[in-house]
């Protein structure tokens, strides 16, 4: 779905990236990890088409990035961030209708669209409701369904990219787990999706594989299971936590000790 | 699904039409209201004023009789008609501009004030009157120096704005309105050492100018200052789904295929061109392109697709208002429409706010 190439990316004396080879797999669930400032914003930016990057190219699907429209390559990657407060009030009704502006057809079949994938995703009761008085976890799975829709253009997902930056850091566990379901469900769909989340146990169980960044580079890149290490998540977050396996959910968990003196040396690496 | 459970039960297609249906209902006695408001303040302004034109008896009884009174059809025609013409058309360009401010700023403090362009207008027609005053130029010269000046001082000063607030991935919203407020006050304070350094009467001359004023105003001028209103208003009319994008987020407009730097511009560009043609042959009638589009939205709700029209009836409706006031109020004299606009306009406006005070927990 993308392919970077020796990307790097500076701003001034900064190098936010530097020479990053990367390929994202198509119908598959990205997750990119790593710590505060390690470059995964940057990282996406460069997805998104947002800034021309200093040198190499990045591709998404088979064309450099920069050489689609935004119009273009709405209908084909969809962005959520963080949950948000709304400024102007508008019926979730309006604003999921919005989301097809970029596809040239009529208001009745938007709306029909709009009321049959609101059904599908058990959301009816929401269409009538004000935006701005939606909590962070109903904003966000309309945030989903409004991406959902604005890609939509048959069952199929194929060919279609979601970026998702932090979706969950508003919603508890019940909400976030609706929320990974309905990406997990867009996968089998065809569709492609990458997502940056800070909960890496979280995303360690969605995601298939893992894109592990440190500094600007790429630290570690592959399958969960190759690429969930103590080793490497010790090496990306220059911390020494622990991997505690759960035999019968088939799932590792990396764990951090909060116990013992703050150790100021290392505080912020 | 747990989420669902929380909200009324509107859980079929037919449930969602019925209740968007009641919805157009309950708005359709507001916006009724809105016209014939409208209405009844059109024929007021035509009634009123120093000389005593009945527009009832002209309205609804046989005229042919009244042929001779021509004084009566001359203040008519050719004074009140245009003045209520131009009231109207510039209340809902200043509405107009505000609403779509609002919008790409996200910011519901937003007015066409803001970005500088009336301030820049009004110091430029400082420096024509004050060089009026001081050349002893005959006052037919003065008639198109002063707007002319004030048009070229709207648009510097948005040329300045925008070359400011340009960053390289874009426009900013914040440079922007920093960079407004910075040419509001540069502009402020020349205009302070203009009348600092004039005489008394030029002086005075140019404080009635940036009060506002609607004296002498004729066809030719309304007809000037109608064309960019009514493109502006096709315009924003067609770019309504892109303001609302933006005005959720111009970001995730942008990754929804919005061209966000072009809309900007040209929206920016069509609020200063309307801005400066309204401030140009009137003056600054503060306050509207701040109000009005809260008043629309506390009626009827914030989608641009029925903001957009309400605005601007409403805007013509306030100005209209507050123009009869300001002429009718001490006979024969008239006051700045500035000050009717913000005597009329604040009262309402804290009014709504302490109404609705939960609304504005967002800011």
């Amino acid at each position: 779905m993308f392919s970077l190439q020796g990307v790097s990316v500076s701003i001034g004396q900064r190098e936010l990236l530097s020479n990053i080879d990367l390929y994202i797999e198509p119908q598959t669930i990205t997750a990119i990890m790593g710590a505060n400032g390690a470059g995964k914003s940057t990282l996406f930016k460069c997805l998104l088409g947002e800034f021309p990057v200093t040198s190499g190219q990045v591709t998404f699907k088979q064309q450099n990035i920069s050489e689609y429209s935004q119009s273009e390559l709405s209908r084909y990657r969809a962005y959520i961030a963080q949950a948000k407060p709304k400024m102007f009030n508008m019926l979730v009704l309006e604003y999921l209708l919005l989301a097809r502006i970029q596809y040239i057809e009529s208001t009745k079949y938007s709306e029909n669209l709009v009321l049959e994938i609101a059904k599908q995703f058990n959301i009816m009761g929401f269409l009538m409701r004000d935006i701005t008085t939606l909590s962070g976890g109903e904003s966000q799975i309309i945030e989903f369904v409004r991406a959902y829709l604005q890609l939509y253009e048959t069952n199929n997902m194929q060919g279609k990219c979601l970026l998702l930056d932090e979706p969950a850091s508003a919603l508890d566990i019940k909400q976030t787990r609706l929320l990974y379901q309905h990406l997990q469900a867009f996968a089998q769909q065809g569709g492609t999706v990458i997502i940056i989340d800070h909960d890496i146990n979280q995303a360690a169980s969605l995601a298939n594989n893992l894109v592990l960044i440190q500094a600007g580079k790429v630290l570690a890149n592959g399958g969960t299971h190759t690429v969930f290490t103590q080793h490497n998540l010790d090496a990306c977050f220059a911390t020494n936590g622990q991997m505690i396996q759960i035999a019968s959910h088939k799932a590792n968990f990396y764990h951090l000790s909060f116990q013992g003196q703050p150790n100021n040396n290392q505080a912020i690496a | 699904m747990e989420l669902a459970q929380k909200t009324i039960s509107i859980t079929s297609a037919k449930h969602i039409y019925s209740a968007l249906q009641a919805r157009k209902k309950s708005l359709q006695p507001k916006i009724l209201g809105l016209y014939v408001s409208l209405v009844i303040m059109c024929v007021v302004a035509l009634n009123a004023g120093a000389v005593n034109v009945n527009v009832w008896q002209w309205l609804f009884a046989d005229t042919s009789h009244l042929g001779h009174q021509a004084l009566a059809q001359t203040v008519l025609w050719e004074i009140r008609t245009p003045r209520l013409l131009m009231t109207m058309i510039t209340g809902a360009g200043l509405a107009l501009c505000g609403t779509v401010l609002q919008a790409i700023c996200r910011n519901p403090l937003a007015d066409p004030g803001l970005i500088g362009v009336s301030s820049g207008a009004a110091l430029l027609a400082g420096v024509a009157i004050a060089c009026t005053g001081a050349l002893h130029l005959p006052a037919r010269v003065a008639l198109y120096l002063v707007p002319i000046s004030a048009f070229v001082g709207a648009s510097l000063s948005l040329i300045l704005v925008l070359k400011i607030a340009n960053a390289t991935s874009g426009m900013n919203t914040l440079l922007l309105i920093l960079a407004g407020v910075a040419v509001n006050a540069g502009a402020m304070s020349l205009l302070g050492v203009i009348q600092y350094i004039v005489d008394d009467a030029t002086l005075r001359q140019i404080t009635f100018w940036s009060m506002g004023s609607y004296a002498g105003v004729g066809y030719m001028v309304f007809f000037i200052t109608l064309l960019p209103i009514t493109l502006g208003t096709l315009y924003f009319w067609k770019i309504k789904q892109q303001l609302m994008l933006m005005s959720c987020s111009e970001q995730q407009a942008k990754y929804q295929g919005v061209n966000t730097h072009k809309i900007k511009l040209h929206s920016l560009w069509a609020v200063a061109a309307i801005v400066a043609v309204c401030v140009s042959f009137t003056g600054i009638v503060g306050f509207v392109g701040l109000v009005v589009p809260h008043v629309c939205r506390m009626f009827i709700g914030a989608h641009l697709k029925i903001l957009i029209p309400c605005s601007v009836v409403c805007g013509g409706l306030l100005v209209g208002t507050a123009d009869i006031v300001a002429r009718t109020i001490i006979i024969p004299a008239e006051l700045p429409i500035g000050i009717i606009t913000s005597i009329v306009g604040v009262p309402f406006f804290l009014y709504l706010i302490v109404k609705e005070k939960r609304r504005f927990s967002y800011v």
